[in-house]
């Protein structure tokens, strides 16, 4: 589907559309799921995640700018944003956690997660360049922050750093980033 | 966080944003001062567009059915979309008939037209086309004026304003559950203050025993606790 197409389904879908709005869940729900599922590791959770997404989107529609990003890319942040605040939730559930409490983020993982999105599985993309550019580490440490939605704390983890070094680490990649992209 | 960010200090803050790794107090801080300055906002949003296009690289993976069955339930589309219509192919704009009898003559059209017609609006008559709400509740204020009226379907809640309702750009009114079972009111969303608005279905309809519905006066963006600053109406729901 090319940008003017998902364009005008996007417009259509804020004056009320829902048949438009269905065929842009049709394109668009495969890819905001992949990223769900990425960062919420769960099916179940990643649905849910994506189903709150989709109904942000029919509600603010009309708040779409161009400058945000093409719109599939305006999506993806609704739906990573809507997965920060639900991991964010389940982790602060978990630190005041008292016996017989439910605690999601505790299950395990859906064996269908494909473990491998992290750098398989998907097409280079631009910004790829730029992060090749930074040392093995850090672009790690980044990689692991956008598709799994990982804390400083958790990269740390996850990288066996300290954390101070973790912290700085992102704010220079990042940075560096920056001066590559434009 | 004030206008004397560095533009670089700045970036950085909105790049951690956007890949989720902020602080919750920086967080917040960064998301009052994207309300006030463009300049934080142009930040943010090209962050936006550079690292979700990693999230849009990815292959896709469909989610099942049930996500869009519960979409539509939410947002109360259900019965005007047909599942398969959005892969239909496009029909062809002519029919061509190769045999002696054209099926397509232009005098059928206008008896298809009619007969269709005809068959809608008996199927109207016959059944109810949308679902009716089941419960409403009126609004009034102590002079017994008509402020909001509330309707609840199964699917949805939708908030109508009246004209009595005087718009005001420092304060919202908003709406409250309050339980026969004594538990703390549970908001239900902000009220629009003119036109109407459609606010989540809340799943304490169906778990819990409804006493009255309520409206508070709160600063602007609703209750800063959580719970009813000023209750100034409440009213309750009943079936249509």
């Amino acid at each position: 589907m090319t940008e003017s197409d998902s364009l005008r389904l996007l417009m259509r879908t804020a004056e009320g559309d829902a048949q438009a709005f269905r065929q842009l869940y049709d394109h668009t729900s495969g890819k905001l799921f992949a990223v769900s599922l990425g960062m919420m590791k769960r099916r179940d959770l990643a649905e849910d995640a994506v189903q709150d997404a989709f109904v942000r989107i029919w509600h603010n529609a009309g708040e779409y700018r161009a400058e945000k990003g093409v719109v599939l890319t305006w999506m993806i942040s609704i739906v990573r944003y809507r997965c920060l605040d639900l991991l964010r939730s389940a982790k602060a559930r978990r630190e005041h956690l008292t016996d017989g409490d439910l605690d999601l983020a505790d299950e395990p993982e859906d064996h269908a997660t494909p473990e491998g999105a992290l750098h398989a599985g998907r097409d280079r993309v631009r910004i790829d360049e730029c992060l090749d550019e930074l040392e093995d580490q850090q672009r790690h440490a980044i990689q692991l922050a956008y598709f799994r939605g990982m804390t400083h704390q958790e990269v740390c983890g996850q990288l066996d750093l300290p954390l101070g070094s973790v912290k700085s680490w992102i704010r220079r990649g990042l940075q560096q980033l920056k001066r590559c992209l434009e | 966080m004030t206008q004397q960010l560095s533009d670089r200090r700045l970036d950085t803050l909105a790049a951690e944003y956007v890949l989720g790794t902020l602080d919750a107090d920086t967080r917040v801080k960064l998301q009052r001062l994207m309300m006030t300055s463009d300049r934080a906002r142009q930040a943010v949003w090209r962050w936006e567009r550079e690292l979700n296009a990693l999230g849009a690289s990815l292959n896709d993976v469909q989610p099942g059915p049930v996500v869009w069955q519960r979409i539509e339930a939410r947002l109360g589309l259900a019965g005007q979309v047909t599942a398969d219509s959005a892969r239909a192919k496009p029909r062809p704009s002519r029919v061509s008939s190769s045999r002696g009898w054209n099926p397509f003559q232009h005098w059928v059209w206008p008896a298809i037209a009619a007969a269709l017609v005809l068959i809608m609006v008996s199927l109207n008559t016959w059944q109810a086309p949308q679902p009716a709400p089941t419960q409403v509740a009126v609004i009034q204020d102590a002079s017994a004026r008509a402020l909001w009226s509330v309707s609840l379907t199964e699917q949805d809640m939708v908030v109508t304003s009246t004209r009595e309702v005087t718009p005001s750009t420092d304060r919202d009114y908003q709406l409250w559950l309050v339980a026969a079972d004594g538990r703390a009111p549970v908001s239900l969303g902000l009220l629009p203050e003119t036109g109407q608005r459609q606010l989540a279905r809340s799943a304490l309809f169906d778990t819990a025993t409804v006493d009255v519905l309520a409206v508070s006066r709160e600063p602007e963006g609703g209750s800063p606790t959580g719970q009813p600053t000023e209750v100034l109406y409440s009213a309750q729901l009943v079936m249509q």
